[in-house]
C-alpha cells in the first residue's frame, strides 16, 4: 500500500466522521453505493490485470523502450500521444496497459503524454460519451481546443524532470526493470 | 468508458470512475456485472496470450506472469475499494445545486479555475461528468468554463488520482504529471472560448 492510499483513507475517515455528525441517515447510502460499484470489479479488474500481464510478457520490452524511452524527445511523446488515444477502455484496463508500457523502459515524460492523451482524447469514450451526449459541435471545439496538450503536458514533466526538481518516480515498480542508471538528481527540498 | 456504457441511459447517481454499469442500467448489468461481455472479452485474450506465451517460453514464463498479476490484482482491489468508498461519501455531501450555480454564473479566469477546481475534485465516472456538462450548459454555463470542467475532470481529476493512478503508477509519477497537467484545463478553456469567438458558426447549438 502507498502514501496514496494512506491519503485516501485518512480523508475518507474525515468525511465519514463530519457525515456521521450532519446527517448520520445518508451512511447507509454510502456503503450501499460503495458495495453497488465495487462489485463489477471483484471480478473485471483481476482478470484485466492478468490478461494485461500476459500479454505483456509477450510483448518485447525494447520496442517500448524504442519507440518510448527516454531519450526519444518528441518524437516519443507524439508517439505517446498516439498510443493514448488508442487505448481501450476505462481505468482498470488502461492503468494495467500503462503500468506495463512503463515496465518495459518508457520514459516519464512519455508516460506523462500518454496518460494524459488517454485522458483527454481517448477516442472511446468520446464515441461512447462525448459525442451522443454533447453532439458533434461540442465535441469538435473540445478536441481542437486541446489536441495539442498531451505533448504539451509530456513536454513540461521532461522540463520538470531535467530541473532536478522530482527524483526518480520508478522505484515503487512491482517487478519492473532495474531503476535506471541515471544519477539520481537530490529532491530540492 | 466499456460497452455496457452503450445501452445505459442516464444513470440517477454519480458512480465511480469510468468503469461500471450502474445498478440495473444495462441488461448485462442483471447478473450484478460479474460476468459481462467485457470480462470474458479480456478472459479470452488472457487465455490467447497464456497459450502464445506458453509456446514461444514455455509454462514456467505463464506461471511467473500468473503469479505477478494475482499479486498485484490483490494488492489493488483494497485501494480501490477505499477510493471507491471516498467517491460515494463525496457525492452524498457535496449538494448538486451548489456546484450548478457556480459553473453557471462564472466566467473570465475566475470562471474556469472555478470550473477546473469542481472538475478536480468531482468524483464519478463518464456517465456523471458529460451529463452534467450538459446541464450546466443549458442552464447557460460558457463553453470555455465546461471544457475546463471536462479536462479538469479528465486529467486532474483527484478522484482517479488516487483510485487508480497512485496504485499502478506510484505516487511519485502521479503527482508529477498532476502538477504538470494543472495548467491544461485552463489553458484549453482560454483556448475553446477564442475559437467560439474567432469561428462562431462552431457554437454548440445548446441550450
Amino acid at each position: 500500500m502507498g502514501f496514496g492510499f494512506y491519503i485516501l483513507a485518512a480523508i475518507s475517515l474525515a468525511l465519514l466522521a463530519v457525515l456521521a455528525q450532519r446527517s448520520p441517515g445518508k451512511i447507509p447510502e454510502v456503503f450501499r453505493a460503495t458495495g453497488r460499484q465495487i462489485r463489477p470489479l471483484l471480478i473485471r479488474l483481476p482478470v484485466a490485470v492478468i490478461a494485461a500481464g500476459l500479454l505483456g510478457a509477450l510483448l518485447p520490452s525494447s520496442l517500448i523502450a524504442e519507440l518510448l524511452g527516454r531519450d526519444t524527445g518528441l518524437i516519443g511523446m507524439a508517439t505517446a500521444t498516439a498510443i493514448g488515444a488508442l487505448l481501450p477502455g476505462g481505468p482498470f484496463v488502461s492503468f494495467p496497459l500503462a503500468l506495463l508500457v512503463w515496465q518495459g523502459g518508457a520514459g516519464e515524460p512519455q508516460m506523462v503524454a500518454l496518460l494524459t492523451s488517454w485522458s483527454i482524447l481517448g477516442l472511446h469514450r468520446v464515441m461512447v460519451y462525448e459525442l451522443p451526449i454533447l453532439g458533434g459541435r461540442f465535441v469538435a471545439t473540445r478536441l481542437l481546443a486541446s489536441w495539442y496538450l498531451p505533448p504539451l503536458v509530456g513536454l513540461i514533466a521532461l522540463l520538470v524532470i531535467l530541473s532536478g526538481a522530482v527524483g526518480d518516480t520508478r522505484d515503487h515498480i512491482p517487478d519492473g526493470p532495474a531503476v535506471t542508471e541515471d544519477v539520481k538528481p537530490e529532491p530540492s527540498s | 468508458m466499456n460497452k455496457q456504457a452503450e445501452d445505459t441511459s442516464l444513470p440517477p447517481t454519480p458512480a465511480e470512475n469510468n468503469a461500471d454499469p450502474p445498478e440495473g442500467g444495462g441488461k448485462k448489468a442483471k447478473q450484478g456485472g460479474l460476468f459481462d461481455k467485457m470480462t470474458l472479452f479480456f478472459a479470452a485474450l488472457g487465455v490467447i496470450a497464456a497459450i502464445t506465451l506458453a509456446m514461444q517460453r514455455g509454462s514456467d514464463a505463464v506461471v511467473e506472469s500468473l503469479s505477478e498479476s494475482v499479486f498485484l490484482a490483490v494488492g489493488l482491489l483494497p485501494q480501490i475499494a477505499v477510493g471507491l468508498f471516498l467517491a460515494s461519501l463525496v457525492s452524498v455531501m457535496v449538494p448538486k445545486d451548489t456546484v450548478g450555480k457556480w459553473l453557471g454564473q462564472s466566467s473570465g479566469l475566475k470562471g474556469l479555475i472555478g470550473a477546473t477546481i469542481i472538475g478536480a475534485i468531482m468524483p464519478g465516472g463518464p456517465f456523471a461528468s458529460f451529463p452534467l456538462a450538459l446541464a450546466f450548459i443549458a442552464a447557460g454555463a460558457d463553453i470555455g468554463c465546461m471544457i475546463a470542467f471536462l479536462l479538469a475532470w479528465a486529467t486532474i481529476g483527484l478522484n482517479r488520482l488516487l483510485v487508480w493512478e497512485a496504485p499502478f503508477m506510484g505516487f511519485d509519477f502521479s503527482m508529477l504529471r498532476f502538477f504538470c497537467s494543472l495548467p491544461a484545463p485552463i489553458i484549453a478553456g482560454f483556448a475553446a472560448r477564442w475559437l467560439v469567438r474567432r469561428f462562431p458558426s462552431i457554437r454548440p447549438d445548446i441550450g
